[in-house]
């Protein structure tokens, strides 16, 4: 594939046709729509929101409706007009609006509650609000289109759920149950749930979401990381002499995640460093992480919040992991924090216990019977601030 | 040395809201920063051509030139004729008030796209954001917010997951901000805008820079005998001495322009004042936003006889308990009042704090007329960066090659030399201590007690003399002619 100049956009919104790589997650993704949907699991800016937007753009050229909606808002009331925004401007559904409206007296609008969600008129026509399931509506426009199918992307939803959770004791799961059953009751209906806060710390039964498939965003192979910096490198006109070994470079040291990537190149960029070298590469990533410029330190900071009186454990845990330059399995890391359960009376299936949050909150990935540290870039963080 | 007319103060720039200025006229004035324009620029043409929005942080002290940057960045991309037509600007500026949750950013943006007869007082929309994007039709909204910190406290974290998925379920906007440091809205993982802002520090100008930047405006305001001169190794030598006393920040450097002539900065002193002389209003706004606390730690630092101290001994001044002294300490360097240190050879237990901005300390000084190290300060300066003028003078109307050295090792005397001008009749005493510091063995001055009690000139010869605790107290314009004569020491010693 020709290198082409990419603008360098760390954090950003980013365009799908710059999105590169992904393509099995992709495809993973597309299959997906056809047995209701997944959920994309992945730490913070991994690039899961990046994926969906490429999702919906690949899936609505095809002839899908998509209805993709970010729900990070402390306020449902938003999100419900964020929902009816999306609802106008899809080329499917636009036209029903009207009817809606009309159907339910005034312009529409969407509850949203743990007992799912509603399309709604703003002004009653009579002393019952009437309302209607949303899902179904949206469903029932839909059947023009089949075999197509209605395919919801909800990015963030965790957000939304926790703050459903605020107001109603057992809101999360309620809610997350109610948006099942569209998926499993209503034909040709998809939903695609991502969120920056991992699902497992908002709702404690994950059965309102095992229906769907898991797909989980890590970083890019490595020919795709070279691919993506080498076009960054090209954009910000750096590295001209010795593009390719400097690609590789950067992206072995950011373990191929795009958003560090990004963010090294442009720090490079920003210093005006137009030669660069692996030592330049090496020094400028140990500086981010010992003076903590990457905020890899939170990755200590939140044990305590993440795992409360286990939180200590947890540490002891990760450094073994850190100091071991191959996967470890559960006995070999507990043989080397020590006599830990005789210590503490901890059983071996509660350290596994623990080792599986690990794994869910990406501190580990697992590696047959063993865990290694998720990216070598992490345990190289860690280690940076090992005291 | 030519002379040239001592110009009335006109103001012509505006270095504390550049906002208000021509973006043309910025633009021709911008110094260094190329790399970090090119990439904004670059970024907000691909926001014009692509549906990449490249949200970006631009961090910097007060006076480092964000405001600035912006400003142009925005000007060159809208010479580019897909910008000017697929991009519209939002900007809420530095100083606005009254923007402390969601909707008074929707408020803010609508006004500026569809100003209503009513202004403020029109009621927001039912769907404020809907009504935003019919305004946007298929155009591109590049937000533009100065002070995200403030305006990220005010919102809260609700209201910045509200300002996030907005940004992220529009599609059409791009925000452009700057502050003047990191703040946790920005810092901390778990908060919703963290990681989503490509964040670039803005470094202050180099001397080079500097003087890049007055030869500018001196040419723009006509003065070509400034330009000139500014291009001298005299000129280069007043500079340096006026970048070690009042740092590289561009407002700094903006507001020597409005009052340099060639006499000015010659004598030097004169600059340095006119310079705090513009500085007051700024100075006094920034301390009275501090709390009382705040105010008598910054005082307490600013009044002390050296420019570093510890908590314990701020504390003391400031009439306040050590914990309270240190929390706050802790808070001011936060918003970079303050800078903490640990001096190597010293107690690591003691943390030494300073102003973080040079004049500040002289600001006080100036402001209640007390007696000023400033002048000593300006013209153990002058003679350290442009020793060569008066030797050289002095040994060329003499002709004795160690005219004027007799007081090496010895303290500061009158020389007088046959054929001298008057003005150089006598050696400074300031040129004589320099000699001297070169000369003398070092001074055994180690005891914690003689060095809190020494004035700048004996803060200087303990420092050069190795005592690690005169140089945490020096002042910071003085340290890298401690450095340089220890260097030089390490040479001549081996």
């Amino acid at each position: 594939m020709a290198i082409r100049p990419i603008a360098l956009n760390p954090g950003g919104v980013v365009d799908p046709d710059d999105l590169i790589g992904r393509d099995r997650e992709l495809n993973r993704l597309l299959r997906s729509v056809t047995t209701g949907g997944a959920k994309l699991l992945g730490d913070r800016r991994m690039g899961k929101t990046s994926l969906l937007h490429k999702l919906a753009q690949r899936l609505d050229e095809v002839g899908h409706a998509v209805i993709r909606i970010s729900a990070e808002s402390s306020d449902p009331q938003k999100f419900s007009r964020d929902l009816v925004a999306e609802l106008r401007r899809n080329r499917v559904l636009r036209d029903h609006v009207s009817r809606w409206e009309a159907e339910l007296g005034g312009e529409l609008k969407v509850e949203v509650g743990v007992g799912g969600v509603r399309l709604a008129g703003r002004v009653a026509r009579s002393a019952l609000d009437v309302e209607q399931d949303l899902f179904r509506a949206c469903a029932d426009a839909c059947q023009r289109i089949a075999p197509y199918r209605l395919v919801f992307i909800f990015d963030e939803i965790t957000v939304l759920a926790r703050r459903l959770g605020e107001l109603v004791p057992g809101g999360p799961e309620e809610f997350l149950r109610s948006l099942r059953v569209p998926r499993q009751q209503l034909p040709g209906v998809s939903m695609m749930l991502a969120g920056s806060v991992g699902l497992h710390h908002v709702i404690r039964d994950r059965s309102p979401v095992n229906d769907l498939d898991g797909v989980d965003v890590g970083p890019l192979n490595q020919p795709d990381a070279v691919y993506l910096t080498r076009c960054l490198l090209r954009g910000a006109q750096l590295a001209r002499q010795n593009e390719q070994a400097i690609a590789e470079s950067i992206a072995e040291q950011t373990c191929g995640i795009p958003y560090y990537i990004h963010k090294l190149v442009g720090e490079l960029a920003d210093r005006g460093l137009i030669a660069l070298d692996q030592r330049t590469i090496t020094t400028a990533v140990d500086d981010a992480l010992h003076t903590d410029r990457w905020e890899t330190e939170h990755y200590r900071d939140r044990l305590l919040s993440y795992y409360g009186q286990d939180a200590e454990l947890a540490g002891m845990i990760l450094n073994e992991y850190a100091a071991a330059a191959d996967p470890l399995s559960i006995d070999e890391m507990m043989s080397g924090i020590g006599a830990v359960p005789q210590r503490t009376g901890l059983a071996r299936n509660a350290v596994v216990r623990l080792v599986d949050r690990l794994e869910d909150d990406h501190y580990l990935v697992r590696v047959g019977d063993a865990d290694r540290f998720a990216t070598t870039l992490l345990r190289r963080a860690w280690l940076a601030k090992k005291r | 040395m030519t002379t040239s007319a001592r110009r009335q103060p006109v103001r012509r720039i505006r270095p504390f809201t550049p906002a208000y200025e021509s973006p043309a006229l910025l633009s021709a004035r911008t110094v260094g920063r190329v790399e970090r324009l090119g990439i904004l620029v670059d970024q907000l043409v691909a926001a014009a051509t692509t549906r990449n929005r490249a949200h970006t942080l631009l961090v910097g002290p007060r006076g480092s030139g964000k405001s600035h940057l912006l400003s142009v960045a925005i000007h060159r991309a809208r010479q580019r004729p897909e910008v000017e037509q697929r991009l519209l600007f939002v900007r809420i500026d530095e100083d606005a008030v009254g923007i402390t949750r969601y909707f008074d950013i929707l408020r803010e943006v609508l006004l500026q796209l569809s100003p209503s007869p009513s202004g403020r007082r029109a009621p927001l929309p039912a769907n404020p954001e809907e009504a935003i994007t019919l305004a946007l039709g298929d155009r591109v909204l590049v937000l533009v917010i100065e002070n995200l910190d403030r305006i990220f406290h005010a919102l809260g974290e609700g209201g910045q997951q509200d300002l996030r998925s907005w940004v992220e379920n529009s599609g059409q906007i791009m925000v452009l901000a700057s502050t003047p440091a990191l703040f946790p809205g920005v810092k901390d993982r778990a908060l919703p805008w963290w990681g989503n802002f490509g964040i670039s520090q803005l470094d202050e100008l180099d001397l080079d820079q500097g003087r890049e930047l007055l030869v500018k405006l001196a040419t723009e305001s006509g003065d070509a005998d400034l330009a000139d001169f500014l291009t001298t190794d005299k000129g280069k030598a007043r500079l340096q001495a006026l970048n070690a006393v009042a740092g590289g920040s561009p407002r700094i450097w903006m507001i020597l322009s409005e009052c340099l002539t060639v006499e000015v900065l010659d004598e030097l002193v004169p600059a340095v004042e006119a310079l705090l002389e513009g500085l007051v209003p700024y100075y006094q706004q920034l301390l009275w936003d501090l709390s009382p606390v705040e105010q008598r730690l910054i005082r307490g630092l600013a009044d002390g006889p050296h420019q570093a101290a510890t908590v314990a001994e701020l504390a003391e001044a400031a009439g306040v308990g050590q914990r309270v002294a240190a929390t706050t300490l802790g808070r001011l360097a936060d918003i970079r009042w303050v800078s903490p240190e640990k001096a190597p050879e010293l107690d690591q237990r003691s943390t030494w704090y300073r102003l973080r901005e040079p004049m500040l300390r002289h600001h006080f000084h100036y402001r209640s007329a007390t007696d000023q190290p400033l002048p000593l300060i300006v013209d153990i300066l002058r003679a350290w960066y442009d020793p060569t003028e008066r030797r050289a003078q002095r040994v060329g109307k003499a002709g004795n090659p160690t005219a004027g050295c007799e007081h090496v090792g010895q303290p500061p005397v009158h020389v007088a030399g046959p054929g001298l001008p008057d003005d150089l009749q006598s050696v400074t005493a300031t040129d004589a201590m320099i000699d001297s510091l070169r000369q003398a063995p070092a001074a055994n001055v180690e005891q914690p007690d003689d060095i809190a009690e020494l004035d700048v000139v004996g803060l200087l010869q303990a420092a050069v003399g190795g005592s690690a605790e005169a140089l945490v107290r020096l002042p910071s314009e003085l340290v890298p002619i401690v450095e340089s004569l220890r260097a030089e020491r390490v040479t001549q010693e081996s």
